[in-house]
């Protein structure tokens, strides 16, 4: 019997220390989730089913938004837009903290879908299908950017809406914008530094064109052939030259250089 | 001192040896290299180099309900055995300690879970790098060694997928999960000698676990305006039971988030203090029980 | 500190069991006084449920007395000075199976102490006394029962204890088994080592014990050398050879004269068992 009560006693004890002990992990955890809604919202737990709740509960997480990702390709194949857009919403809010699900549920609605009710076999008159097929790029890039809102630190996903923006919507300034906030994250791909570059000119705003390509050439001292492809900035600003008639003397690339 | 170490060792060299006799843990393990091959299911779609993360949730998934499946039944069939046919009788009328069978068990339990871990991370990791050399060797093939731009990047994507270091990190908390488990499964065969019982309720906290963060919150906030019944019910759960959500990082990592070493090893001590604790408690209940 | 007289010494010894769900008690032991000297082969005698088991368990510490106290060289039952003394051979022994005999001895050997090469010397020294060196190597699942039995005196012995619990040592076991074990108790007991076995099988304990109790419902009904309890008073039996019918005749009406009463004109008999050991050793 004493032992039982001793047994008891340290159970307690332990308890009351623990708590404080749990706390402090849940406020680290809290930490490297930045942005991740905690606890799940309610509304997650009515969008699935029992079942579904508990392994999410259980850690297998990344399994279900994986099934759910699975069936959102069979309704993607089968055209039926709406469940793909659902589903996609299951797996962010799943797993919002991988790009994947945004990245890819964007390029769902803004590509496939929009494409697909433009060109499809829809009824319905060109207005109205050029207002379905607007519709579906503008649900794509609300993911976009609410993924961005959520793993802003990740070149990915500025990345995609720059693509977006370029392809979509041919809004090419803001493009250029996204490409160059993607450039500022660690590990973004160098091509985007050009990509900034055709964009400005696509707006056709020459001059920063020219001013970027100018700058992007000065921020390096080094220009041995590599993945910045010097060859294509050269060619560019000297293109450029010829555009804004740049008298020879102010030119970039002086003879004496080469 | 060292008589305890000795008889403790003695005693978890014994329950491992049996425990690998046992014909459930190979119908596991097969059920679980299964699982994992599956994981290569998804290499069929095309995920541009992101079904890694698809290849180790399924991974994860696996090892874990399987590991679980070992935590849980370790303990809950070996301990009863001992009573059942009477070998602990043999085992204490030696001047063998009670607390040294717990920890001797504990031990050679634990023993058991770590190399089915580390043989089917081991598998794993295997499946997954040599579908990250097939995915490298058809770009190289197909751009005849010089890779363009955009393929060395996904090259290097592939990589950084394959080879992550983090997986060890999520593979250790995984492995301190299971840990806790066994602790517990083995504080409830201290308790009855009925597997079935020990089964559920070790299984009833690892679910509870699960939850206990939220009764937890609820317990501590302010102003939650429950009634005594519900606080005595929530500070019952939140001192009991452990809080299984706080391995839930191994979330984050797989979903390719950096989480520091630093993280991990403090939730390592919490396991650490919860298995000492559970121990001892085991222990004394064990020792007030008669046989 | 001198060692007390007895190996083991119990007073009012009481268990009673609350069985789990009807709360019902159950008197499994009722005021037991024992004492065994050492040096002694003490026999438990008693049907099944007489609480046999239940004395040897409370000697080994592995369940705790309700009342009373019982000592084992002086120390309190189940503490672990106690248990640095006494061996025990569990009823029906059960071992791992897929371990040898080998194997299984040295386990049990680390948890009495023994390492190295003093461990590996003991185990072997074990497995000659109990004749299973032949067997040493092969799986316990391929044993026998006595086989089984030999092993588990042989864990029993490993740390050379003075107090040796045997329950039910025979049970199960041929006669050409029983034999050995009866014989190793013997070379025990000429060892110095105090015995105290259980049993159910009178005969057995007649060729061993120096002294019973018999048990019955938890009480102790009787206690004595088996002389005291055997040996019938106030008759005595001859054995001759070479009686006629006519002398037998004489012999009885002498007898009547002289006051004597006749009981019984018997012919003796082998006893099965030692008629069947001399067929098998054949």
């Amino acid at each position: 019997m004493k032992l039982r009560l001793l047994a008891l006693a340290l159970i307690v004890i332990w308890g009351a220390g623990k708590v404080g002990w749990e706390n402090r992990l849940a406020a680290e955890r809290k930490v490297v989730m930045v942005g991740q809604d905690l606890p799940m919202s309610y509304q997650l737990r009515d969008s699935l089913g029992q079942g579904f709740t508990m392994a999410a509960l259980g850690g297998f997480r990344g399994l279900a938004a994986d099934s759910l990702w699975l069936s959102l390709t069979g309704a993607w194949q089968e055209q039926e837009w709406e469940r793909v857009a659902a589903l996609a919403e299951m797996c962010v809010l799943l797993q919002p903290r991988v790009a994947f699900f945004w990245d890819m549920g964007a390029w769902n609605l803004a590509w496939n879908a929009s494409v697909a009710v433009e060109h499809g076999p829809v009824k319905g008159g060109l207005d109205r299908r050029k207002h379905d097929a607007r519709m579906w790029i503008e649900a794509g890039k609300d993911l976009l950017e609410r993924g961005i809102r959520v793993i802003p630190e990740k070149p990915i996903l500025y990345q995609r809406l720059g693509d977006l923006y370029w392809r979509r919507l041919g809004n090419y300034e803001q493009a250029a914008e996204c490409y160059k906030e993607a450039l500022q994250r660690p590990k973004a791909p160098l091509y985007l530094e050009r990509f900034v570059g055709f964009m400005l000119e696509k707006a056709e705003q020459d001059r920063e064109a020219y001013e970027y390509w100018r700058h992007l050439w000065q921020s390096f001292k080094e220009h041995g052939v590599d993945q910045h492809r010097w060859d294509v900035v050269k060619e560019h600003i000297q293109k450029l030259e010829i555009t804004l008639a740049i008298p020879t003397e102010q030119q970039f690339f002086q003879p004496a250089d080469h | 001192m060292k008589n305890s170490l000795c008889h403790i060792l003695a005693i978890a060299g014994n329950t491992f040896t049996e425990a690998i006799r046992q014909k459930v843990l190979y119908v596991l393990t097969v059920f679980c290299l299964i699982m994992l091959g599956g994981s290569s299911f998804y290499t069929q779609f095309d995920f541009h180099g992101d079904e890694f993360k698809f290849m180790k949730d399924l991974a994860y998934a696996a090892i874990s309900v399987i590991g679980l499946l070992v935590a849980l039944l370790g303990a809950a069939m070996l301990i009863p055995a001992e009573l059942e046919k009477r070998t602990i009788y043999t085992l204490l009328s030696k001047p063998v300690r009670k607390f040294e069978f717990i920890v001797g068990k504990y031990l050679g339990l634990t023993l058991l879970l770590t190399l089915f871990m580390a043989l089917m991370a081991g598998i794993f990791m295997l499946v997954m790098w040599s579908h990250e050399s097939s995915l490298t060797n058809d770009i190289m093939a197909t751009s005849q060694g010089r890779p363009t731009e955009l393929q060395l990047q996904q090259i290097n994507e592939f990589r950084a997928g394959a080879y992550d270091p983090a997986m060890w990190q999520a593979l250790t908390l995984v492995w301190a999960k299971l840990c806790l488990v066994t602790v517990i499964s083995v504080f409830f065969s201290t308790l009855a000698s009925s597997t079935v019982f020990i089964v559920s309720c070790t299984l009833f906290v690892y679910l509870i676990g699960h939850l206990q963060s939220v009764a937890r919150d609820f317990w501590l906030a302010p102003e939650s305006g429950a009634s005594w019944l519900t606080t005595v019910f929530l500070a019952a759960i939140s001192l009991l039971i452990p809080d299984f959500q706080t391995f839930n990082l191994i979330d984050e990592i797989i979903g390719g988030n950096r989480v520091l070493w630093l993280n991990t090893r403090h939730i390592l001590l919490y396991t650490g203090g919860y298995t000492v604790i559970a121990l001892g408690v085991s222990s004394l209940l064990f020792e007030s029980r008669e046989l | 500190m001198n060692e007390p007289d007895f190996a083991v010494s119990a007073a009012n010894l009481t268990k009673t069991f609350t069985l789990e769900w009807t709360r019902k008690r159950l008197l499994a032991l009722d005021g037991l006084d024992l004492r065994v000297r050492r040096g002694e082969v003490f026999g438990l005698l008693g049907p099944n449920g007489s609480g046999k088991s239940t004395t040897l368990k409370l000697l080994l510490g592995l369940i705790r007395p309700t009342t009373g106290q019982a000592r084992v060289f002086g120390q309190e039952a189940g503490s672990l000075a106690s248990r640095r003394r006494l061996g025990f051979l569990p009823e029906n022994p059960y071992f791992p199976g897929f371990l040898s005999g080998r194997e299984v001895l040295n386990y049990y050997g680390k948890l009495v102490d023994l390492h190295g090469q003093r461990l590996r010397a003991r185990v072997e020294e074990l497995l000659e006394l109990v004749s299973l060196q032949p067997a040493a190597g092969r799986a316990l699942k391929t044993y026998s029962k006595g086989m089984l039995q030999r092993v588990g005196l042989a864990q029993a012995l490993l740390h050379d204890p003075d107090l040796l619990l045997l329950d039910e040592p025979t049970a199960g076991v041929d006669p050409v088994g029983s034999r050995q074990i009866r014989d190793l108790i013997l070379a025990l007991k000429k060892r110095g080592k105090t015995i105290i076995f259980s049993s159910h099988l009178l005969e057995q304990v007649q060729e061993v014990a120096d002294r019973v109790i018999i048990l019955h419902r938890g009480k102790k009904i009787q206690e004595g050398t088996l002389d005291e309890l055997l040996s019938v008073q106030g008759q005595r039996q001859v054995t001759v050879s070479g009686l006629t019918p006519e002398l037998q005749e004489q012999l009885v009406a002498w007898l009547q004269n002289a006051g004597a009463e006749l009981i019984a004109v018997t012919q003796p008999k082998q006893q099965l068992e030692d008629y069947f050991i001399r067929a098998v050793s054949k």
